[in-house]
């Protein structure tokens, strides 16, 4: 049972500068200054990969939990709370991007926290990170159906799950991310959707019931424990 | 009944030029609007980027009545002409952005106007604000449902109806607001939403009139504080 919440944020970056500004984003959340932020964890940072969707961007997921993430916004909002480091590191780093889009998410219970994903070492290539908008009241069914029936598959063809999640306040969004250790896996599954009597039974109703979808095919960024031989 | 007529804005921020955006507006763009032509300020706010676009801020305008807009727009526009000092703040806030995002809407009858706000204290320290699209020709049914199921729900949970919209001139497109009491208030309706059946089964109801709706939380920062 995972009872976190987590912080997705996609980001506009400037052109050429996703690591960077992903390395910038570390050095703020290790900033020993903000040490009583207790209880957040930089769950992955991924960049785009030219193949699908938007780019360039960066992909950012904090683990927290609502407790922590009011205390955060509390930090914004109020006079009283502010997050000194952050506003300076925010200032100092718009050379390297222009501006975002996030959601809250809530995860399926059986979605991994980030230290089940430590624990279990996954590292991957790429990854792929769906948001799909779903009839009112589907949601819930459909991740209780990743859980049920995509995994199985893809536990078979060697993908991992990062995560799956609705999104607060947006009661008909759901995001998936799933890893690929390499690229050929990735390929070896897409190529399979069709043929693979469970991969295509899990296709067929993602089909049917997804009314639009945005896909992107992300790079864990190179300093993230996700990453195949990552930068320490 | 409500036969105001309002105008809200999205504006995407350039850089750090929120916080100063936001008190252009409050200080100096609001009191000339509403000392020439009339036009109130219902709100400026910074959209919260932890959970939408950002950095982006919002700003609902109110007026009288459609006699009052087309008085109001007729006095400004061409700004160059019209309006010299407009004109003036239009360009220095260019620093700050370059453009935005605007709806012309028309409020549900029993959205509250800007002196019934002010008159109850309808009021929070944030703002859920919700994107709506409704299925097609179904807003009036929306609204009469959001007035009879939704409103209680929500005030039996500490929100307040800031106002309910729809497009003037966009079919079935229309916004929410809600004010929330706190911060601390919103983490506990976050906390107690997966065991609220009676808010679940309302957000599956919804389905019947809406094709979509995306909710985001809006705040009035402080002055000078940021942020994202």
């Amino acid at each position: 049972m995972n009872d976190r919440i987590y912080l997705h944020e996609i980001i506009r970056t400037v052109p050429g500068r996703e690591e960077p500004y992903l390395a910038s984003v570390l050095s703020l959340h290790r900033d020993p200054k903000r040490g009583d932020r207790k209880g957040r964890a930089a769950f992955a940072q991924f960049r785009s990969a030219q193949t699908s969707g938007p780019w360039p961007c960066a992909v950012n997921i904090w683990e927290n939990t609502w407790a922590g993430q009011t205390e955060d916004l509390v930090g914004q909002f109020r006079d009283t709370r502010r997050d000194v480091a952050m506003e300076e590191w925010w200032n100092r780093n718009l050379h390297l991007r222009r501006g975002g889009y996030d959601r809250l998410l809530v995860p399926a219970a059986f979605s991994p926290a980030h230290a089940d994903l430590v624990s279990r070492g996954v590292r991957c290539e790429v990854c792929w990170h769906e948001i799909a908008w779903l009839p009112f009241g589907e949601p819930l069914k459909y991740l209780d159906l990743v859980g049920s029936e995509l995994l199985p598959a893809l536990d078979r063809l060697g993908l991992v799950l990062i995560g799956a999640f609705r999104v607060a306040m947006r009661p008909r969004q759901v995001l998936t991310i799933i890893g690929a250790p390499q690229w050929r896996q990735l390929t070896e599954t897409l190529s399979a959707a069709q043929r693979d009597p469970q991969l295509a039974a899990w296709t067929a109703y993602r089909a049917a019931t997804a009314e639009r979808s945005e896909e992107m095919l992300l790079l864990p960024a190179r300093h993230d424990p996700l990453a195949r031989g990552r930068v320490p | 009944m409500n036969e105001r007529v309002y105008v809200h804005d999205c504006i995407a921020i350039e850089g750090g030029g929120r916080g100063r955006m936001i008190e252009l507006i409050r200080s100096r763009w609001a009191p000339h609007l509403q000392r020439d032509y009339g036009v109130r300020l219902v709100g400026v706010w910074a959209t919260v980027g932890s959970t939408a676009a950002w950095p982006e801020i919002r700003v609902h305008w109110e007026m009288d009545d459609w006699e009052h807009f087309a008085r109001a727009q007729r006095g400004q526009y061409p700004m160059e002409e019209r309006d010299v000092y407009l004109t003036e703040l239009w360009n220095q806030a260019l620093d700050y952005r370059q453009g935005g995002r605007s709806q012309l809407l028309r409020p549900a009858p029993f959205s509250p106007d800007l002196a019934t706000m002010q008159a109850e204290r309808i009021a929070g320290e944030l703002i859920l604000h919700e994107d709506v699209r409704s299925r097609p020709g179904r807003m009036a049914d929306y609204h009469a449902a959001l007035r009879d199921e939704c409103v209680p729900l929500a005030q039996a949970r500490g929100l307040r109806l800031l106002g309910a919209y729809a497009h003037a001139l966009v079919p079935n497109t229309g916004i929410n607001l809600w004010a929330l009491p706190s911060w601390e208030h919103w983490r506990s309706l976050m906390e107690a939403e997966p065991d609220d059946r009676e808010l679940a089964t309302w957000t599956l109801r919804q389905g019947e009139w809406l094709a979509d709706i995306d909710g985001f939380l809006v705040a009035a920062p402080p002055a000078e504080a940021l942020r994202t």
